[in-house]
C-alpha cells in the first residue's frame, strides 16, 4: 500500500523526531543544514523557514532531549554504567535511542526499556564481562520492588497448611543470577568483578519503612521459594522444589523451610494461607 | 470535579520535599497542591502512599506531561485509561496538559513545539476535545517555553492559542514564565503577547524560574527562583481576571520546603495586591455603570 501523503506539519515533525533521534543527526544538521532537512521532505517555504531559524535550537533540543534520557538511565543503573564507561555507554544509548528508543510515557520505565534492548547485544558482546548483565537486573529489581503495586496486604489469619498455597505481599519478588551481584559494594567508583555465583534472592518492600530488602536463598529454598510464589501448593512446592535441586524432601529441608517460613511470616512477606 | 477551584498560590508537588508535605510544613502554607499523575500512574509504595494521605489535606489539580496534544500519533489508549483511573480516585476540577508534541515514533519526554498553522490548532482542538471525552472532565492546556519555531507560522503564537482555545472550547493554563522566557529568546514583548490572550478563557497560572542555556538563550528550568519581571506578569494578568489558582513550579535546583513556602508567601503579597487593584476596577466599573 503506497504511504499516505504527509501533511505539511507531519513533514516538520519528523524532520524534529529524526534530529532528535539520529545518530549522525547533530553532524548533518552542524554540517549543512538545508540538506537535511531537505532529506526529510522539506521544501520550498517550510524549508527556507526553518533554515534561516538556524541549527543552534535544533541542536539544543537534541542535546536537551538526549542528556535528559541518558541522565534517567544512569540514575536507575549506576554502577551498570559505571562498569559500561562513558564512551560505550554514550554509543549505547545513541543507538537504542534511534533503533529502539522509549514507549512508554512513564520516565521511570525508560531504563527498563534501555535494558531490555541492551541486554541480547550485551549478551552477545565479548567485551561485556557476564556480570554485568546480572548487576543490571539487580539495580533494577530494586526500582521494581520499590515501586511495585501492591504490598501492605493484610495477613489473611490462616496457617499454613500443606494442600494449600501461600499468600505473599505484592512486592515480592524472586530474583535469580548467576553472579553474586548483590555482594558488590554500592560505591560507584568502585568498579569490582561479582564472583561467578549461582544466586537467588527474595526480595520484597518493608511495610514498615518501604526500604527494599533482600533474603539470599539457598538453591533448594530457591527452588521451594520459585514454586510458591508461582501459586502452587505447599506440599507441591516442597516435592517439586525437593526434586528439581537434587536433594530429598528430608527432616532438613522441611526443618530449614519452616524457618524461613517463620521468618517470612514475621516480616509481612507470607501473608498465611488463602482464606477459606 | 466536585469542590470548586482553588484560588491563590500553590505549589508543585515534588518528591524531594513530599515528605515534608506529609509531615504537615506546608499545611496552611500553600492554596492548593498541583500533582503530575506520570508520577503515580501504574506505582505503589511510599509517594503513592503519602499522596493518598495528602489529597485529604489539600485541594488538588492535575497537571501532565505525556498526553503529546500536539502531537500526529493517536492518543494512547493504555495511558488515558490509567490517567482516568487516576483522575476518579483525585478528583480535579479540571485537567491540563502542554500545548506540544512529545511523542512522534518513540516518547521524548519533553515538551516540543509544534507549528503555528491551521492545520495544528484543527488538530490539537480535536484532541483536546477527544482528551476532554475520555477523562471526562473539562482540559486545560499550558503554553510552552518553544526554542524553536516549525515550518512556515501562518499565525503568532498567542493568535495560534486563540485558534485553538476557540475551537476546543477549552480553558487556558496560562505560564507567564513560558511566556517571558520566549519573549527574550524570539524578540517580542511579553505584554504585547499578553494583550493578545484571551484571558477570559485563563483558569490557572504558572510561574517558575529559568536560567541561561548561553547569552541569547534563557531555558524554563524551573531551577531558579521567580524573577521580578515574571511575578510582575502575574500580576498583570490577575488584575485583569481576578482569582485564580497560581502554581509556582521548581523542578531544578530544590531549595529546603520552608525557603519555597517562603517564596510562595512573597508571591501571595503580590496576588493578593494585584486582586486587590481588580476589585478596585470591578468596583469603579460597577459605579460607572450605576452613575
Amino acid at each position: 500500500m503506497p504511504e499516505p501523503t504527509k501533511s505539511a506539519d507531519t513533514i516538520v515533525i519528523d524532520a524534529l523526531a529524526a534530529a532528535l533521534r539520529e545518530r549522525g543527526a547533530g553532524a548533518a544538521i552542524r554540517g549543512d543544514l538545508a540538506r537535511f532537512y531537505a532529506a526529510h521532505g522539506l521544501s520550498g517555504a517550510a524549508l527556507e523557514a526553518m533554515v534561516e531559524r538556524g541549527p543552534e535550537r535544533l541542536r539544543m533540543y537534541r542535546t536537551m532531549v538526549q542528556s535528559r534520557l541518558r541522565r534517567v538511565i544512569r540514575e536507575f543503573l549506576p554502577r551498570t554504567i559505571a562498569r559500561r564507561g562513558d564512551a560505550r555507554y554514550r554509543e549505547d544509548f545513541a543507538l537504542w535511542f534511534e533503533e529502539a528508543g522509549s514507549h512508554s510515557v512513564i520516565l521511570r520505565d525508560v531504563p527498563v526499556e534501555f535494558l531490555t534492548w541492551a541486554r541480547p547485544r550485551w549478551e552477545a558482546d565479548p567485551a561485556v564481562p557476564a556480570y554485568v548483565l546480572d548487576l543490571a537486573r539487580h539495580e533494577l529489581l530494586s526500582v521494581e520492588v520499590r515501586n511495585a503495586t501492591g504490598g501492605r496486604e493484610p495477613a489473611t489469619g490462616e496457617p499454613l497448611a500443606l494442600d494449600k498455597p501461600l499468600l505473599f505481599d505484592g512486592t515480592a519478588r524472586l530474583a535469580r543470577y548467576d553472579h553474586a551481584v548483590h555482594r558488590l559494594p554500592l560505591d560507584e567508583a568502585d568498579l569490582s568483578a561479582a564472583a561467578a555465583e549461582p544466586s537467588a534472592l527474595l526480595a520484597y518492600r518493608d511495610r514498615d519503612n518501604y526500604r527494599v530488602r533482600y533474603i539470599e536463598l539457598t538453591p533448594r529454598a530457591s527452588e521451594v521459594m520459585d514454586r510458591l510464589i508461582a501459586g502452587e501448593t505447599v506440599v507441591a512446592a516442597l516435592q517439586e522444589g525437593a526434586a528439581a535441586a537434587g536433594i530429598a524432601l528430608d527432616d532438613d529441608l522441611l526443618a530449614g523451610m519452616t524457618h524461613l517460613f517463620a521468618d517470612l511470616s514475621e516480616r509481612g512477606v507470607i501473608l498465611g494461607a488463602p482464606a477459606a | 470535579m466536585d469542590s470548586p477551584p482553588p484560588t491563590g498560590i500553590g505549589l508543585g508537588l515534588r518528591s524531594a520535599f513530599i515528605d515534608a508535605i506529609d509531615a504537615g510544613e506546608a499545611d496552611g502554607a500553600v492554596a492548593f497542591l498541583e500533582v503530575s499523575p506520570e508520577n503515580y500512574l501504574w506505582r505503589g509504595g511510599r509517594s503513592v502512599d503519602q499522596l493518598a494521605r495528602i489529597r485529604d489535606r489539600f485541594p488538588l489539580l492535575g497537571h501532565g506531561l505525556g498526553m503529546n496534544l500536539g502531537g500526529v500519533d493517536p492518543l494512547d489508549d493504555r495511558f488515558f485509561a490509567e490517567l482516568r483511573r487516576f483522575l476518579d480516585a483525585h478528583p480535579t476540577p479540571w485537567y491540563s496538559d502542554h500545548l506540544c508534541m512529545c511523542h512522534r515514533g518513540a516518547e521524548f519526554h519533553d515538551l516540543l513545539p509544534v507549528p503555528f498553522s491551521g492545520e495544528s490548532a484543527t488538530r490539537v482542538a480535536g484532541r483536546i476535545r477527544e482528551a476532554a471525552e475520555r477523562l471526562e472532565r473539562p482540559m486545560l492546556f499550558e503554553n510552552i517555553s518553544y526554542y524553536l519555531a516549525l515550518g512556515v507560522s501562518a499565525m503568532d503564537e498567542p493568535e495560534f492559542i486563540a485558534e485553538v482555545l476557540e475551537r476546543a472550547d477549552c480553558g487556558l493554563l496560562l505560564d507567564v514564565n513560558n511566556a517571558f522566557v520566549n519573549a527574550q529568546n524570539h524578540g517580542f514583548d511579553p505584554y504585547a503577547w499578553l494583550e493578545k490572550i484571551p484571558l477570559e478563557r485563563v483558569r490557572q497560572l504558572h510561574i517558575a524560574g529559568h536560567e541561561a542555556w548561553d547569552e541569547r538563550t534563557l531555558i524554563d528550568t524551573h531551577g531558579a527562583d521567580v524573577r521580578a519581571e515574571v511575578q510582575a506578569m502575574m500580576a498583570w494578568v490577575v488584575e485583569r481576571i481576578g482569582p485564580v489558582p497560581v502554581l509556582l513550579e521548581r523542578d531544578n535546583h530544590i531549595p529546603p520546603l520552608a525557603d519555597l513556602l517562603a517564596e510562595v508567601a512573597q508571591l501571595d503579597q503580590i496576588y493578593r495586591a494585584a486582586l486587590d487593584r481588580f476589585d478596585a476596577g470591578a468596583a469603579q466599573t460597577k459605579g460607572a455603570r450605576h452613575a
